[in-house]
């Protein structure tokens, strides 16, 4: 009583402290006095007096977060009629009044504070050395709806939102497993973020749950905002410029990287969910790839491929060959591109540097723009930069073509992150170009794809399974072959339970039931 | 924490190291003796370089496990210092020849300092990487290259005549061929890397298997880059050509459109030989500063790397010098140390077998 009171006489902040670890105690006057310290200058946290078979009482909520109907409901209503003068004791408040689908007690301050800034409602009984934690949380937060960042033509159309349970229930329901683990944890000492880790206790690798586990209890932060948070602080090298985990707005692809034996971060407060550990080539992967018939996949990967290499390439390759391997290109081809850039007074790697920087700075202002105008504004400057620099001689038309190919190139890279690292690649790659032609292009690919095959994803080779080359599993990487064939899952993740379908599933009409 | 590859990748490593530098210049010289009959001589090369081999790993895998311990002999140590020796010769001669072809048929007027200095830049980080991630890039493009390399006969199908490569008999023949043979053994000889690299498989089965199939590769497309370019360019221009395996490719004409591949092949030829440099790099390091395999530290790797790339620059004042000692010195050092390798090899071999044996 005397700790507690030395502590209500000075000016704490409103950091929850660590080494606080008070319990609470049966004066109710004394435990309110205490708790309005904590949340003084607080105008959202309502403390709401009742009377309950006698007993004072307080109900404590921030508004906003909590269900208020169901409160006034299932807890002040319950407590005002229904409780009985004598007998009266939390268990009996918790399992013959209270109506509210979570109650839980607490008895000490430090988790008290917690379980309000969570978004529960607390009942603090006179004479009762314990609370009650109400858990009906509620507050306004956005609808599930299609992500905007990763449509498709066929497949679900629901995506995460900001909320941690409902994220984890639509994962939930693409897996009605009892070997799918929510692990929780809370992250960030102001903002007490929660996340739960997610995996398949029968096919994740228990070394990569610990690992991950390490990972994310060495994290010591005051704010976690994002999954992007997370992500820089628990990934292998962050000094690569290629992203070691991916990351989706999407649950159907979080349950199939789940079902190949990975493991999967949901953060409180951010839609895009992280799933480790990832390879290069599943950033090339659409969940549409799954959906469609396997025809539609093969072309589409094959596609994505090649414009992955062009977004990387095509300028570098075109500086090069425009100013020191010209003997490359065929006869008219060079004579036209010659003609066009007669009057352009930049050598190409300047033209090139000008172009795919004005592209960038449009791309990037597209972003930013009100959706209203930036159509418009968008559409403005590719005219202006397209057709009126070529008209006024600063560039040439070859090279509105190419960095416009590289553009759509890069866009149809299904990954937003190695999307924009691809981006940020290919001005080295000029550079090497302009410098020493075919031979920097050469050099500079070859310290790429170095990197690649020395980068590893929590102890995964990053560019597997093509090095090291697994034959097996090259069936989903360039190509998908058909459904019926896919019968094991990737061999870097999974060793336990390798085989995911049945054999002899493809279907023919002579074929007898097994 | 050492690093270890699969039988396959051993297999791969070895066919680049025999391929991927012999093809630049080696089909000139060869040809040059034995005229258009230069297409048997990997025959005859063929079979003695797989019996040394073959002779050298012996019954079982006990040369195998003495390297993999690590505890080390005297006479392991004199043999890592000779492999060293012979890997730098190696690495020197193979480096200057492609700084000479790249600035030939890249960059004429860049100097070949500062093409030197770019390269050994490139190869530092590739080496300082560690054999498992060399042996991943080598795989991937050797991939590539080997699948170029087995079209090439299909592309030059338009060019090819076969009257070029037709034997021709005569009294000098033998002496031609066995002179051709003599040439191209030290080249081929230098597969005995793969005795080095054992102490980094760890798989005892199917590692005799790799360096059959391993040579066999690189025999077969050096075979059919030899046969390729006789039978398209004649034996006059190849033994006179510095580069007889370009000027092939320079011939490539499918349409109008596609007659200009040859850079673009040669694009695909340039990482598979920087490949061989960097796992070259990577084992003279080794050899004279890591014996074990098992420290992590680079740190000479770096003067170690330059000081390679400023020799190959200065040991050789222009291309000509270079292949003087190309096709006739080498020739000779390169017979001589690997001898010698190999019965360091035979007395570590029955070394360790009389250890395993009390």
């Amino acid at each position: 009583m005397r700790r507690l009171f030395n502590i209500l006489k000075h000016n704490r902040k409103s950091k929850i402290p660590e080494t606080m670890d008070l319990a609470i105690s049966t004066d109710l006057d004394n435990n309110i006095k205490f708790l309005k310290k904590q949340f003084e200058n607080s105008s959202d946290v309502v403390f709401r007096q009742i009377t309950t078979a006698k007993n004072k009482a307080y109900i404590i909520f921030v508004d906003g977060l909590i269900d208020s109907a169901r409160i006034e409901l299932h807890a002040i209503q319950q407590l005002l009629e229904q409780t009985p003068a004598d007998a009266l004791d939390t268990t009996y408040i918790e399992e013959q009044i209270i109506s509210v689908n979570s109650v839980t007690e607490e008895n000490k301050f430090k988790k008290l504070l917690k379980q309000i800034l969570d978004g529960n409602t607390i009942l603090l009984v006179d004479k009762f050395d314990k609370a009650l934690v109400l858990g009906a949380k509620g507050g306004s937060s956005r609808s599930i709806s299609e992500p905007d960042t990763e449509s498709v033509i066929r497949g679900p159309r629901e995506g995460f939102t900001e909320s941690l349970r409902v994220n984890t229930s639509l994962v939930r329901r693409k897996i009605h497993s009892n070997h799918l683990k929510v692990v929780s944890r809370t992250v960030g000492t102001e903002t007490q973020t929660s996340l739960a880790i997610l995996y398949l206790e029968n096919l994740a690798p228990p070394q990569l749950v610990e690992e991950v586990l390490a990972r994310i209890d060495r994290i010591k932060i005051d704010g976690i905002l994002e999954s992007g948070y997370i992500e820089e602080l628990i990934e292998d090298d962050t000094w690569s410029p290629f992203p070691q985990i991916q990351n989706t707005e999407r649950p159907d692809t979080v349950a199939a990287n789940l079902l190949e034996g990975r493991v999967s971060i949901i953060v409180d407060g951010t839609p895009f969910v992280l799933i480790l550990p990832t390879s290069f080539w599943q950033f090339i992967q659409a969940s549409e790839d799954y959906y469609q018939r396997f025809h539609i996949s093969v072309f589409l990967r094959l596609l994505r491929v090649t414009l992955l290499f062009l977004a990387l390439l095509m300028p570098a390759l075109y500086v090069a060959i425009a100013s020191f391997h010209q003997e490359m290109i065929p006869t008219t081809l060079l004579l036209s591109i010659a003609a066009s850039r007669e009057a352009i007074p930049f050598p190409v790697f300047i033209e090139a540097l000008i172009m795919e920087l004005s592209f960038e700075a449009l791309r990037e202002a597209g972003i930013r723009l009100p959706k209203v105008i930036g159509q418009a504004v968008s559409i403005l400057g590719a005219l202006v930069i397209g057709t009126a620099a070529v008209e006024a001689g600063i560039v040439s038309a070859p090279m509105v073509i190419i960095v416009s190919l590289t553009g759509i190139a890069s866009f149809t890279i299904p990954r937003f992150n190695l999307a924009i690292s691809i981006r940020l690649l290919r001005f080295p790659m000029m550079i090497l170009a302009g410098i020493f032609g075919l031979f920097g292009v050469v050099l500079g690919s070859i310290v790429l794809l170095t990197h690649l095959c020395k980068l590893r994803s929590f102890g995964v080779p990053y560019f597997s399974p093509l090095s090291p080359l697994k034959w097996s599993d090259l069936k989903d990487v360039f190509i998908r072959v058909p459904w019926w064939d896919m019968d094991r899952r990737p061999k870097q993740f999974v060793k336990e339970d390798p085989v995911r379908e049945g054999s002899n599933l493809k279907a023919s009409p002579n074929q007898k039931e097994s | 924490m050492k690093q270890f590859i699969s039988p396959f990748q051993l297999a791969i490593l070895v066919a680049n190291f025999i391929f991927a530098a012999a093809l630049i210049t080696l089909p000139q010289i060869l040809t040059q003796i034995s005229i258009q009959n230069t297409w048997i001589v990997p025959f005859l090369v063929y079979p003695i370089v797989v019996v040394l081999l073959l002779i050298g790993f012996g019954r079982g895998n006990i040369l195998q496990s003495s390297f993999l311990t690590n505890h080390r002999s005297s006479l392991h140590h004199l043999f890592y210092i000779t492999i060293g020796l012979f890997l730098v010769i190696v690495y020197i001669r193979d480096l200057r020849a492609f700084i000479d072809f790249t600035s030939r048929a890249l960059l004429p007027t860049t100097p070949i300092e500062v093409i030197a200095i770019l390269v050994s830049v490139v190869l530092l980080y590739i080496s300082s990487t560690g054999i498992e991630v060399v042996t991943r890039i080598t795989v991937i493009q050797f991939i590539m290259l080997s699948a170029t390399i087995l079209s090439l006969p299909f592309m030059l199908l338009n060019e090819i005549e076969l009257s070029h490569i037709m034997p021709i008999l005569g009294t000098d023949t033998v002496e031609n061929l066995s002179k051709s043979s003599f040439e191209l053994l030290p080249w081929m000889g230098e597969s005995l890397i793969f005795f080095f690299l054992l102490g980094n498989v760890a798989a005892k089965k199917g590692v005799k298997r790799a360096i059959i199939i391993g040579v066999s590769i690189g025999f077969f497309l050096l075979f059919l880059l030899i046969i390729t370019s006789i039978a398209v360019l004649g034996e006059n221009i190849v033994s006179k050509s510095i580069y007889p395996n370009f000027i092939m490719i320079q011939q490539i004409n499918i349409t109008d459109f596609l007659d200009r591949l040859d850079l673009i092949i040669v694009i695909l030829w340039m990482p598979v030989l920087l490949s061989k440099l960097a796992l070259t790099l990577y084992c003279i390091h080794r050899a004279f500063f890591n014996p074990n395999g098992g420290t992590t530290s680079n740190l000479l790797m770096t003067p170690l790397s330059l000081l390679l790339a400023v020799l190959a620059i200065i040991l050789f004042e222009n291309n000509t010098v270079h292949l003087e000692f190309t096709f006739l010195t080498w020739t000779i050092i390169g017979i001589v140390m690997e001898f010698l390798l190999l019965i360091l090899v035979l007395i570590l071999r029955f070394r360790a077998k009389a250890t395993s044996l009390r």
